[in-house]
């Protein structure tokens, strides 16, 4: 399945591309902002999206809202340090699949996309 | 700051080294200074915080840390944008984690990278200024806890 990975560190989208690369995801897309992930979503429609909350330009609240209205069947998780309820629940109610707390393991991430995708496969 | 809020910070620290190294770092009792540049290392992650509390969260790590804190995370580079990327992603991780207690109005930047010990970093006077001290493969770094209600 094709994924595009957002989030404003270069090291945590390095280190997502590389867990799921090694569980036979194709890495299409990485963007570093809602803007750029909005502009590559339109052109590379991935079926996952691994999305961070709080970056510049425009924040993965917005951004949901953004790549919901072009494909709502895209599966998102948000991959964030936000670690309150009020952030999570936003995120789901717009149309997010999934929430991972920041720090997380390799372990951590792999059963996350697993459980995003299980009626899929 | 009372004592429970310095606690969940302290806890926040511990789980993000435990989770992302496997290996557990050093966590010290925090405690007031008054100069924080006495404080600062070789590279600081800066979060702004808003919202009901005002003031920063700081994460001042020496190279040679992050270094090893990079390669234990997988990335075999460190080159410096990945260094003040490290320092960001840190501030950010734990000053995120801690809105579980202080809820949604606990508003955060995108972090600032400050490279170097400047000697002229300002922070607010109203409240005091708390280091929690971190040692981690026998580095030492630093939260320092700049906020007030």
């Amino acid at each position: 399945m094709r994924i595009m990975v957002v989030d404003d560190s270069e090291i945590i989208r390095i280190k997502i591309a590389d867990v799921l690369a090694d569980e036979n995801f194709e890495i299409v897309g990485k963007a570093n902002n809602g803007v750029d992930a909005v502009k590559q979503f339109q052109l590379l429609r991935p079926e996952i999206m691994t999305l961070d909350i709080t970056m510049p330009l425009m924040d993965g609240i917005e951004t949901i809202k953004k790549i919901v209205e072009i494909d709502d069947k895209v599966r998102i998780l948000v991959v964030s340090a936000l670690a309150d309820k009020a952030t999570l629940l936003r995120a789901m109610s717009l149309g997010a699949y999934g929430f991972l707390c920041k720090p997380f393991t390799d372990n951590d991430l792999a059963e996350a996309i697993e459980e995003l995708i299980e009626d899929l496969v | 700051m009372n004592d429970d809020n310095l606690k969940m910070f302290v806890e926040g620290t511990s789980r993000y080294f435990e989770t992302v190294t496997q290996k557990p770092a050093i966590i010290g009792a925090p405690f007031l200074i008054k100069d924080i540049n006495e404080y600062l290392s070789d590279y600081t992650g800066v979060i702004g915080i808003s919202g009901d509390y005002k003031g920063a969260v700081f994460f001042t790590a020496p190279q040679r840390m992050l270094r090893q804190l990079l390669a234990a995370i997988g990335i075999l580079e460190s080159d410096e944008d990945k260094l003040m990327d490290l320092v960001g992603e840190v501030s950010n991780t734990v000053s995120g984690n801690a809105r579980r207690t202080f809820g949604d109005k606990f508003m955060l930047s995108t972090p600032i990278v400050l490279k170097g010990k400047s000697g002229s970093v300002k922070v607010s006077k109203v409240e005091e200024v708390y280091v929690i001290p971190i040692v981690w493969r026998q580095h030492q770094a630093n939260l320092i806890i700049n906020l007030e209600e």
